[in-house]
């Protein structure tokens, strides 16, 4: 009683900590009046750009962009010794144009901002015209929250995707690039002349007609909201938008791209295919092992099984990794050979067996089929072997892997979830078979001897009587089974390459959110950005196993009710 | 998990540098002999990049060969984890292979109100590995980008197979199997930053946690391309002359070619230390940098197969450690 008041206790001590790192991921940013100008810094603040036409640079591609009273962007090309060019002309609102006042690039000088005489402000990016293509084409991409009034100044922070802009009734508005999210509006009284931040990014200066106006940004996670964790982004240099996860670079102008969902996905890949290949052999295992086998088997069987589970994922890992991924590469039509051979060569083998005369069938006791069974599956692995180059020869023009890619566009890749699915497989099968195992023999003794008294084969007590009577245990098993392939972080970790792909194909890689936990920690930064989305993904792992875990077990009493014995 | 690397490794290094060392490097003439100082002992804590690893183990070795009382230790599981080690003060030296970015020196500069210091090592050429058995010549920047990146900022055409590079026979169709390293590398941010042109990798590059994997990687799988620290070539692959322009000229790895930037993927390795302005650098990390930055230390340099400092830049480093 004292114990589970303990593990209630603990589990909600982890729970009470992961959620208190991650909700300041969600603080709202706010702007504060600073007393003093910020303390002179190494690079000195820029002057505001005193002139009539809105211009900005894009660097990458060395683009000169300016705006006009008409509402268009045009982009000149400015290389040394020649002409400026001009590229391409762009209505910004082709709808309702208004004059351009402002026009300013985030740092890294990809995104071009152009704010107008109507309050609005849009955000352009160059994007692909074709996907394979090198024509670019300036285009409106992102609208960001409107000005009551002309947007008059602009700056952008030397320190990410944040930017101000300030109108002529004084407004200054604090917003994020990447996912369009304003941060926090203040009032500086008068119309807004410039606008400049510190080096840092987090101070700013307002020049108003009255005067400078000193102002503090206290926004730690701009780049975080439920759009960019959880929904598509066009993000800088990419076509459309897309869910990605690649959360640092060397740079402080790199854009960090924190989509939590090729994480899930991948989590849900390993798991389904990890299932896929432990589950049958599992319950197939503990069918066999509990009514079939004799007490002999079974007491040899069901320890090594138990060896099996004690096994640290790290050496399963390691051996997935360097010995099964480059042998199921050099020889991969032979391994998915087996899968049906070793069935098809086992029925084979069984139906010969029924063709022999009775006095030979005698021989065979009941319980030592698996004499008859396990030299044919030898038998089939070995006949798979020599086949598959063969058949790869017949089949696939000598080549399974270019004919994927040319026939199916899957690009077979050492490291990828045919290696996870037999890896995991193995670090899941022992926990299934073993609670099923336990679950099927603990049926009581009188039922299946009613059944057999009665006539039905083993085969029919087992499928029709004891399966049933167990399958809230077998359920059981499956759940938990299932939290340990959800929860499996080092196999994850060497055995692939950690692709953040979002693809169900089973030859390429995956990133699970524990591998990503596990990978990144230590380059996250104390209370940064990334640390508290990595205390995220935990707290969605913790959750999930949580939510799946009570599934089953109000599932499990469900169909305990239905099949209780009397 | 600290790890405290020993004589198996170091012998595994020395034998996989003793192939990789085709010419001899010599090592300038004119840097100072290390003068062993007196009552140096405690511990040493390094966290940072992975692929300055063996050369701080190197560099531990022959430190604590001159002071047996000192215990260092050794994590190196990317650049990007020495920054937050140094803020929080859990390591005293932060090697990396690439500079800090602002952002990481801002934080550190919340805490401690001076910057970090910068102290260059070695140098180092980032080196694209194929296979040994592949027969590409050269590549070019345009090619690299086709190949590593998903936004292809150079502008070139997205390459897929080997045939797109140009190769026939049987290459022309076999997808390129492309290694890399994971984000937390100072490596990968250096490449990111200066062959694709601050593009972003693209999703099937398969993340290797170390420079060693990724040669591993490369040195097994006969159609696989990576890139990693020319300390870590072996014999199962070879590095290729890169380009800056379409055209050429193509410069190969080689000790001029890296002093003089002509190969165009040249860098520096840094360690990074606490030191406040005005005040004298921690004992123990003061005589390790003399260490490193002696004769002696850049001798280790070129045994691990990167590049000695010439005594230019090592006077100028020493000049920084001294204000």
């Amino acid at each position: 009683m004292g114990g589970g008041f303990a593990m209630i206790g603990s589990l909600a001590l982890i729970f009470i900590l992961i959620v208190s790192e991650t909700l300041p991921l969600f603080a709202p940013p706010r702007i504060t009046l600073a007393a003093a100008p910020a303390a002179p810094e190494d690079e000195p603040v820029p002057p505001a750009l005193a002139s009539n036409t809105p211009r900005a640079v894009l660097t990458s591609g060395a683009l000169l962009c300016t705006g006009d009273e008409a509402g268009d962007v045009s982009v000149f090309e400015v290389s040394e010794g020649t002409e400026p060019k001009l590229l391409e002309k762009v209505r910004v609102h082709p709808e309702d144009p208004a004059p351009i006042t402002v026009l300013g690039t985030l740092v890294g000088g990809e995104t071009l901002v152009a704010g107008d005489a109507r309050g609005r402000v849009t955000g352009l990016m160059r994007l692909r015209t074709k996907p394979d293509g090198e024509a670019r084409r300036l285009t409106a991409i992102r609208p960001f929250e409107g000005h009551p009034a002309p947007v008059t100044a602009f700056a952008a922070s030397p320190r990410g995707k944040t930017f101000l802009t300030g109108d002529e009734k004084g407004g200054v508005i604090a917003r994020f690039g990447t996912n369009a999210r304003t941060l926090a509006a203040v009032s500086a009284g008068g119309r807004i002349d410039a606008l400049e931040f510190g080096p840092k990014g987090t101070a700013f200066t307002a020049r108003t007609p009255a005067g400078p106006h000193h102002f503090v940004l206290e926004a730690t996670h701009p780049e975080i909201s439920i759009g960019a964790l959880f929904g598509k982004v066009l993000y800088e240099g990419y076509d459309k938008p897309e869910y990605v996860w690649q959360s640092s670079g060397g740079t402080d102008d790199f854009e960090s791209k924190l989509s939590l969902v090729p994480l899930v996905f991948g989590t849900l890949k390993g798991t389904f295919y990890a299932m896929l290949f432990a589950v049958p052999i599992a319950l197939a295992a503990a069918l066999y092992t509990s009514a079939f086998a004799t007490p002999r088997v079974k007491r040899f069987v069901k320890p090594i099984v138990e060896i099996m589970a004690a096994l640290p994922s790290v050496v399963l890992g390691f051996l997935a990794g360097l010995w099964l991924a480059p042998l199921l590469q050099k020889a991969t039509l032979s391994a998915l050979l087996m899968v049906p051979m070793i069935p098809l060569f086992a029925v084979l083998g069984v139906l010969a067996f029924q063709m022999l005369p009775f006095d030979v069938r005698q021989r065979l006791h009941p319980g030592q089929e698996l004499l008859l069974v396990l030299p044919l599956a030898v038998l089939a692995t070995g006949f798979a072997a020599f086949a598959g180059p063969w058949v790869e020869r017949i089949v696939f023009a000598g080549d399974f892997k270019a004919w994927l890619l040319a026939s199916a566009s899957l690009k077979y890749d050492a490291r990828n979830s045919l290696v996870i699915a037999f890896a995991m497989g193995f670090a899941v099968i022992p926990i299934i078979f073993t609670i099923s195992e336990d679950a099927l023999s603990s049926v009581p003794e009188h039922l299946k001897a009613a059944s057999l008294a009665l006539g039905a084969s083993p085969w029919q007590t087992a499928v029709r009587v004891i399966l049933p009577t167990a399958s809230a245990g077998i359920f059981s098993a499956l759940m938990v089974g299932f939290g340990r392939a959800v929860g499996e972080t080092m196999i994850v970790l060497m055995a692939t390459g950690n692709t953040p792909v979002l693809d169900w194909s089973i030859f390429n890689g995956m990133r699970t959110l524990a591998a990503n936990i596990a990978v990144e920690i230590p380059e996250a930064p104390q209370g940064g950005s990334l640390y508290r989305v990595l205390f995220l993904a935990a707290l969605l792992l913790f959750l999930v196993t949580f939510l799946v875990n009570t599934l089953a077990e109000v599932l499990r009493q469900r169909l305990r009710k239905k099949y209780t014995v009397i | 998990m600290k790890v405290v690397k020993k004589a198996t490794v170091a012998a595994v290094a020395i034998a996989l540098s003793a192939i990789a060392l085709a010419e001899t490097v010599k090592v300038d003439a004119a840097l100072p002999a290390y003068k062993r100082a007196s009552g140096v002992s405690g511990n040493l804590n390094s966290i940072g990049s992975d692929t300055l690893n063996n050369l701080m183990t190197y560099w531990a070795e022959g430190f604590k060969k001159a002071y047996p009382n000192v215990n260092i230790q050794i994590e190196g599981k990317g650049s990007s984890t020495a920054p937050p080690a140094l803020t929080e003060g859990t390591a005293q030296l932060g090697p990396m292979s690439r500079e800090m970015t602002g952002s990481e020196k801002d934080k550190f500069e919340a805490k401690y109100k001076y910057k970090p210091t910068q102290i260059r090592v070695a140098l180092d050429g980032i080196a694209i590995y194929v296979n040994k058995d592949n027969p590409i010549k050269q590549l070019t920047f345009k090619q690299i980008d086709g190949i590593f990146s998903s936004t292809r900022k150079r502008g070139g055409k997205d390459i897929k197979t080997w045939g797109d590079l140009g190769l026939t026979g049987e290459w022309a169709a076999k997808p390129i199997s492309v290694f890399g390293r994971n984000s937390a590398s100072g490596t990968y941010g250096y490449f990111k930053e200066h062959a694709l042109a601050k593009g972003d990798f693209k999703n099937g590059v398969k993340e290797q946690p170390g420079s060693s994997s990724v040669v591993q990687g490369v040195a097994e799988d006969k159609y696989a391309i990576g890139y990693s620290g020319v300390g870590y070539t072996t014999s199962g692959v070879k590095t290729i002359p890169l380009s800056e322009g379409d055209a050429g000229p193509f410069y190969g790895e080689s000790y001029e070619n890296v002093l003089s930037r002509k190969y165009p993927l040249s860098r520096y390795l840094y360690v990074y230390a606490n030191k406040a302005p005005g005040k004298a650098l921690d004992p123990l990390v003061k005589e390790f940098a003399g260490f490193v930055l002696s004769r002696e230390g850049q001798e280790i340099v070129v045994k691990d197969g990167f590049f000695p400092l010439t005594s230019a830049v090592v006077a100028e480093e020493l000049a920084k450690l001294a204000k």
